[in-house]
């Protein structure tokens, strides 16, 4: 472009600019006209009740958000692995289908490996009943010796086992476990198979969540002569024997994860789909075009907030309960601080519109919480409410010697993990306790480990956190509150609270044992170191051609009841 | 010549074992611990199993890692001060870097710290798509770039220079990122020509190809016309025209080599760059490739895969530097190295 | 030399040669060049409205860089939000008369009265014709029409959800021309003429609200604050998008520029250094550059970020730490071949020193391509910054830069396509005015390639 006289080269210059301008706006503008002609479109769609999701796929298509840690059950914690476990092995009792309108919690569980069990009076004692055509992927049939040795692998001290205090609610586990021993003895632990198709579990307490306990994955039975012939590559796709409606066909890093029915599984005839395909998609963006693509059926993941102008109005979006609450944690281990002053944590709370946040600030998506255990637990309602009433807060604060007329009130910091969900609601949360009651709050944004550090060593003042159920019972939510407890990181003790989940635990009466559950909550709410916000809530998208895929607040969905109508 | 060579290899070796242990340094002195879960029981025995409360040299401040007040404490063999700096002292034999090189030399890139496969099964299962990416978008860059420039070149201050300059230019300031959602939206959203993201067949990596090698195009059409008018200016190609030799022979026989001298001096950055590009390709496609292995494992603090991924991209860019250079000579014979 | 004060004589025809230096005879080249002109108007325009940022943002767009007008869903061009720090007061006449507004009568205007006032101000904006109904016309044009028509559906036949936030089966869809005579009037138009939410009302109230008694009474009451046209529309929170990407002029250009000279100040020595001294020298100096060639820097930036925080300043640095390895290298390769040309045994002849060789003869002459891959290295800096930015690593909120920009926007692409596009446009429109007059900077200081 030497000594440009020539007028046309400028003229080109702007053209490729207005190009690039107008093919920019063209695709924009493309989208917004377009689209209001393609009303049709969505009207059409709207008013099919036939989905066109996943047609593009060759077979059931979901997604999961990241490559499973394992596939070894005993070690796994996560969402991922948990979802491709759950369909690959089976324990003792199997979740059913759905969570909505059942009272009671019994009702949640259906026969697996075992087709029946009974209870003693005490509760304590449970004896299983194995099916005699439970089988292994490999034809081998599945006994009560799998348990055995499964239970008796994550209770090995050292074993690598995240979850293993699940298995603590057994007589005699967590001590076997934590024994120092050389060789601890075996036969302290109540778990007993006196024939192959029998076990005995006895337990230190009457656990009524026993059952919902035992269909999680921890207590999934490992084939005991593949583990021990291969060691770690036992789950590797060439290897791996499993004793659920699906085998693992194959497996790509961060690609996708291929299951097909199992032809030995003791259910067989009744699993409808074939064969599945578990696609690994960390972008949520990516997930949604994907799914609009007619690529998936499911997207498997909840869908973030941030994502809402993609979801919200699709006709295939879902909202369904979780069992999860969004809360403040409260750091009350130090004396000077206000926050010490059960007062000046009840006017927080009473400060704090959570209408207002959720329906602005979340778009709707999510459930203000009334209380501190979530609605959605059947068998269960929680008897205090937590409430907005910024007149009622600043009284309190000025009796508990701040506020008004009173003392100044330090600054008080904030900590939530990086995420744009948690800055909104902390942003959102300043201005409120601002405006309501005059406070100052400081937040601080740390990457995830760091924040997990802080919390654990108490270096914080408030901070976020949030809780999804292991299992439907308010002992889930409640039990880490307990003086000590591994999951307190508050310094929050109280001797009365205490008191009432261990009555909790010894009482076999439900009815009885529910309004013990119902005044420690109370407590919690009242005098503890938590301010609950929201209700988690699970937000996909799903076929309308599936059947089988219902709500189910611990998102558990087995593809063992799904069928596609084609 | 081989001696230039040989003389390199081994500058290779050494800097790859300088980046390895630089890497290795900077990945554990990172604040966080990466054995830390929100609901793990297990926190000690992640922390045991990667060492990771061992000190990275031996000679060192302070532990790296705090370890978690209920785990076993490793014990320094020596401590002492000297002045306000407090030093500790341990077995080469109790250094993470010890044990890393260790790893290394049995041919194992250790485990990931999330998963509990392998780094180096992860990083082989998704180097193929990395490298089929990384040519495809290479490919895409010299077959639309040398030509366009060496056409532009020789019909310089003509239209057909004007007009392809500036779509070089256009290319050159559309970033990968934009250009790469723009064609999704386009092609594969609303005329579904293409998939939106994920890498089935060989049609799924055209979209990715062209969004990472499209730039490149440009650049390189940049670069190769600049080279050819720089040759084509000097005297031997007059001498060639004077002697009557055909332009076509003029230009690929003579010119053309001067003319692809920058594009080839240009490859080994080239390389670098389409490494670096195809992290955001391979985030915004969601493609199973090491860009994105990478991206998630730092963001993950799985620094196993970290330091493996590492040690792949240097040992790659360093070779392919020392391939650069030796081309640069055949092509160059002015250029000597000894 | 002629002295260039000597005139000729009248009649004589005597040319005088003026003695000029590289530089001005290159700045007369350059002018000549009308594309890299172009491309300068266009980079002084950016630096120009990034510098005046503050006038734009409080006099022009009139809202402040992160103020969140939250809506659900990105707004689009044309629609209007109420600025909350910058605002101009609507006088409280006509239709914002006390007693209009306080529709009750109670004395006190609510929450849900000044949300009222501002759906009535609405209406009247979209209402062109102004008879108090809207037709077919009027609401295609509506700004909250042309979002994502899923959010207002279909209101060719005139259905718009009641709330949109409910699950399918639990909308109840209302008819918004209730009465099908082809006008929607006030009471229908539902989200359309949304201009505030709840909380927000309720921010507007408590900042006139001076009793604090949860109502704005006659006294208190002086007016509302004016909307504004959100000209490039909103992002994902509500914040406008000019203001922002205006912002995001200043950072990227800032980061742009400042990591450029960073690394042309490093690179340019290192490597004439080393292409000069040759042997030993250049070997360990290439050496140091192959090993930091080696390592991805994204570990680095990484770290950084995770121990000192991201700070602006450390991404200058890091950035420009990148940038100069390729710049050593390209000088040293220039420099290499230069070296064996006469001019520079001539110079040695005459006793000229290493660094004056270095410094006065073979970087001058080198300048060619440092000038062109320094030019080629502010936008390829924006870009890095930009990709920082896309993985979440670099500029960090408050801040924004056009790359966290474009990031943004690629979340939106399918409903709020405007956000990429604009920061996309603003990326590329910038970048191609520097290669224009990086272009034109090479062609007018390339000694060699004259037009003659």
């Amino acid at each position: 472009m030497i000594g440009l006289r020539n007028t046309h080269t400028r003229a080109r210059a702007g053209l490729a600019v207005l190009l690039l301008v107008g093919l920019g706006g063209l695709l924009g503008c493309d989208k917004k006209g377009g689209e209001k002609t393609a009303d049709e479109g969505s009207a059409k769609s709207a008013a099919a009740s036939q989905s066109s999701a996943g047609s593009k796929a060759p077979n059931f298509t979901f997604v999961v958000a990241a490559d499973p840690e394992t596939f070894d059950t005993a070690k796994m914690t996560g969402a991922p692995e948990g979802r491709i476990a759950m369909q690959l092995f089976e324990g003792l009792l199997v979740p059913g289908p759905t969570t909505e309108g059942l009272d009671d919690p019994a009702k949640l569980m259906r026969p697996g490996v075992a087709k029946s069990y009974d209870i003693s009076d005490d509760g304590k004692t449970y004896t299983f009943h194995l099916r005699d055509d439970a089988k292994w992927s490999n034809g081998e049939p599945v006994t009560s010796a799998d348990f055995v040795y499964s239970w008796k692998r994550i209770l090995t001290p050292d074993f690598p086992a995240d979850y293993d205090s699940m298995l603590f609610v057994i007589k005699g586990a967590e001590n076997y476990k934590k024994s120092k021993d050389d060789a601890p003895d075996w036969e302290t632990v109540g778990i007993r198979a006196p024939d192959a198709h029998t076990l005995v579990v006895e337990l230190i307490n009457p656990t009524p969540y026993f059952p919902e306990l035992i269909a999680f994955y921890t207590f999934f039975p490992v084939p005991e002569k593949t583990v021990e012939e291969f060691g770690n590559d036992w789950t590797r796709p060439e290897n791996i024997v499993t004793n659920g409606a699906y085998e693992l066909a194959s497996y790509v890093d961060q690609k996708e994860i291929k299951l097909k029915k199992s032809p030995n599984y003791w259910d067989a005839k009744n699993v409808s789909i074939e064969e599945a395909t578990v696609r690994i998609i960390p972008d949520l963006n990516a997930v949604t075009n994907a799914y609009r693509a007619d690529e998936l059926h499911w997207t498997g993941t909840t869908l973030p907030v941030s994502q809402i102008a993609e979801f919200i109005t699709h006709p295939d979006y879902r909202r369904d309960p979780l069992l999860g609450v969004y809360y403040f944690r409260v750091n009350v281990s130090n004396e000077d601080s206000p926050l010490a002053n059960a007062d000046v944590r009840r006017a927080l709370s009473l400060a704090t519109d959570r209408n207002s946040l959720v329906e602005d600030v979340l778009s709707g998506l999510y459930e203000a919480a009334d209380s501190y255990v979530p609605k959605n637990m059947p068998g269960y309602e929680s008897t205090t409410k937590v409430a907005y009433d910024a007149r009622k807060a600043a009284e309190l604060l000025k009796k508990a010697g701040y506020g008004e007329g009173g003392k100044p009130l330090p600054k008080l910091t904030f900590l939530y993990n990086s995420d744009e969900n948690h800055k909104l609601v902390a942003e959102s949360i300043q201005k409120q306790w601002k405006s309501n009651l005059g406070v100052d709050i400081e937040l601080v944004n740390k990457e995830w480990k760091i924040y997990l550090d802080d919390i654990d060593n108490l270096n914080y003042d408030i901070a976020r956190a949030g809780w999804i159920g292991d299992y439907n019972d308010p002992m889930t939510f409640l039990g880490m509150f307990k003086t000590g407890d591994g999951n307190n990181d508050t310094g929050w003790s109280s001797a009365e609270y205490d008191a009432l989940l261990e009555a909790a635990n010894t009482e076999a009466d439900q009815a009885k044992r529910v309004k013990i559950l119902q005044e420690a909550e109370t407590i919690l709410v009242q005098d503890g170191p938590i301010i609950p916000i929201y209700f988690y809530t699970n937000n996909v998208l799903v076929s309308r051609d599936i059947k089988g895929l219902e709500p189910h607040n611990r998102d558990i969905h087995l593809l063992k009841y799904m069928s596609l109508s084609e | 010549m081989s001696r230039f060579i040989i003389k390199r290899l081994f500058g290779s070796v050494f800097v790859l074992l300088t980046i390895v242990t630089l890497a290795l340094w900077i990945t554990r002195m990172a604040p966080s611990n990466p054995c830390l879960k929100e609901r793990a029981t297990n926190t000690c025995g992640c922390i045991a199993v990667h060492k990771l409360d061992r000190p990275v040299f031996p000679v060192y401040l302070s532990v790296p890692l705090e370890p978690v007040a209920a785990c076993d404490a490793w014990e320094p063999v020596s401590e002492f001060s000297v002045g306000p700096v407090h030093i500790l002292t341990a077995g080469w034999g109790d250094t993470q870097y010890f044990h890393y090189v260790d790893q290394l030399l049995h041919g194992s890139l250790g485990d990931s710290m999330k998963t509990d496969r392998s780094v180096l099964e992860t990083l082989s299962s998704a180097l193929p798509y990395t490298l089929q990416l990384g040519l495809q978008a290479l490919f895409v860059a010299l077959l639309i770039g040398v030509p366009a420039g060496l056409y532009a070149g020789l019909r310089q201050n003509t239209m057909a220079d004007y007009s392809t300059m500036t779509l070089a230019m256009v290319g050159v300031s559309i970033p990968n990122f934009v250009l790469g959602p723009l064609l999704i939206m386009f092609f594969a959203l609303d005329l579904g020509w293409f998939r939106p993201n994920g890498w089935d067949s060989w049609m799924d990596s055209v979209l990715p190809s062209i969004t990472l090698g499209l730039y490149y195009a440009a650049y390189i059409a940049r670069l190769t016309r600049g080279g050819m008018l720089e040759v084509i200016r000097k005297d031997f190609i007059r001498t060639a025209r004077a002697k009557g030799l055909t332009e076509h022979a003029v230009v690929i026989t003579h010119a053309m080599r001067g003319a692809i001298l920058p594009v080839v001096s240009y490859m080994g950055p080239a390389v670098a760059a389409l490494l670096a590009g195809s992290v955001v390709v391979e985030e915004i496609f969601n493609l199973p490739g090491v860009g994105k292995l990478f991206v998630r494992a730092a963001l993950n603090r799985d620094y196993n895969m970290v330091l493996g991924t590492v040690i792949l991209y240097s040992t790659v860019l360093v070779f392919l530097n020392l391939l650069v250079d030796i081309l640069y000579t055949v092509i160059d014979p002015r250029v000597n190295y000894d | 030399m002629i002295d260039p004060q000597t005139k000729e004589d009248g009649g004589a025809a005597t040319q005088l040669v003026v003695g000029t230096s590289l530089w001005k005879d290159a700045f007369r080249r350059l002018r000549k060049n009308r594309a890299a002109m172009a491309g300068l108007l266009v980079v002084t325009f950016m630096a120009i409205c990034a510098l005046g940022y503050p006038v734009i943002s409080s006099s022009i767009t009139r809202f402040s860089l992160d103020e969140q007008h939250l809506f659900v869903v990105p707004k689009p061009p044309g629609s209007r939000s109420v600025p909350s720090t910058y605002y101009k007061l609507m006088p409280p006449v006509g239709p914002l008369a006390f007693d209009n507004v306080d529709t009750d009568g109670d004395g006190f205007i609510s929450e849900s009265e000044v949300e009222q006032a501002y759906r009535q101000y609405e209406f009247a904006q979209i209402d062109t014709d102004g008879d108090g109904l809207l037709n077919y016309e009027e609401y295609v044009n509506a700004p909250l029409s042309l979002a994502p028509p899923e959010f207002i559906p279909n209101c060719a036949s005139w259905q718009i959800a009641k709330r949109s936030m409910a699950p399918p089966e639990d909308r109840s869809v209302f008819e918004c021309d209730a009465n099908a005579d082809g006008m929607m009037e006030f009471e229908q138009a539902g989200k359309l003429i949304a201009l505030v939410s709840a909380s927000e009302a309720r921010n507007i109230l408590n900042r006139f609200d001076g009793d604090s008694d949860l109502g704005i009474s006659k006294q208190e009451y002086v007016g509302l604050p004016r909307p504004e046209i959100n000209r490039l529309g909103t992002d994902k929170l509500g914040r406008d998008l000019l203001t922002r990407l205006v912002f995001g002029a200043r950072i990227s250009l800032a980061v742009g520029l400042l990591a450029t000279l960073v690394s042309l100040l490093i690179g340019v020595s290192w490597g004439a250094t080393a292409g000069f001294l040759g042997g030993k020298v250049d070997n360990i100096m290439m050496r140091i550059v192959d090993v930091m060639y080696g390592m991805p820097f994204m570990i680095l930036i990484i770290l950084l970020v995770s121990v000192f925080g991201s700070d602006i300043v450390i991404l200058f640095v890091a950035l420009g730490a990148i940038q100069w390895l390729t710049m050593a290298r390209i000088v040293r390769g220039q420099v290499i071949s230069l070296k064996e040309q006469e001019f520079v045994e001539a110079a040695r002849c005459i006793g000229v020193s290493t660094p004056g060789i270095i410094f006065k003869h073979l970087i001058p002459n080198a300048l060619g391509p440092i000038i062109v891959y320094t030019t080629l290295t502010v936008p390829a800096v924006m870009l890095e910054e930009a990709f920082l930015s896309f993985l979440g690593l670099g500029i960090q909120a408050p801040l924004t830069s056009w790359g966290a920009l474009a990031s943004e926007g690629r979340q939106v692409m399918g409903t709020a396509p405007w956000v990429i596009i604009a920061s996309g446009a603003a990326l590329a429109i910038t970048l191609m005015s520097l290669n224009f007059l990086g272009d034109g900077l090479r062609d007018a200081l390339d000694p060699q390639v004259r037009k003659d």
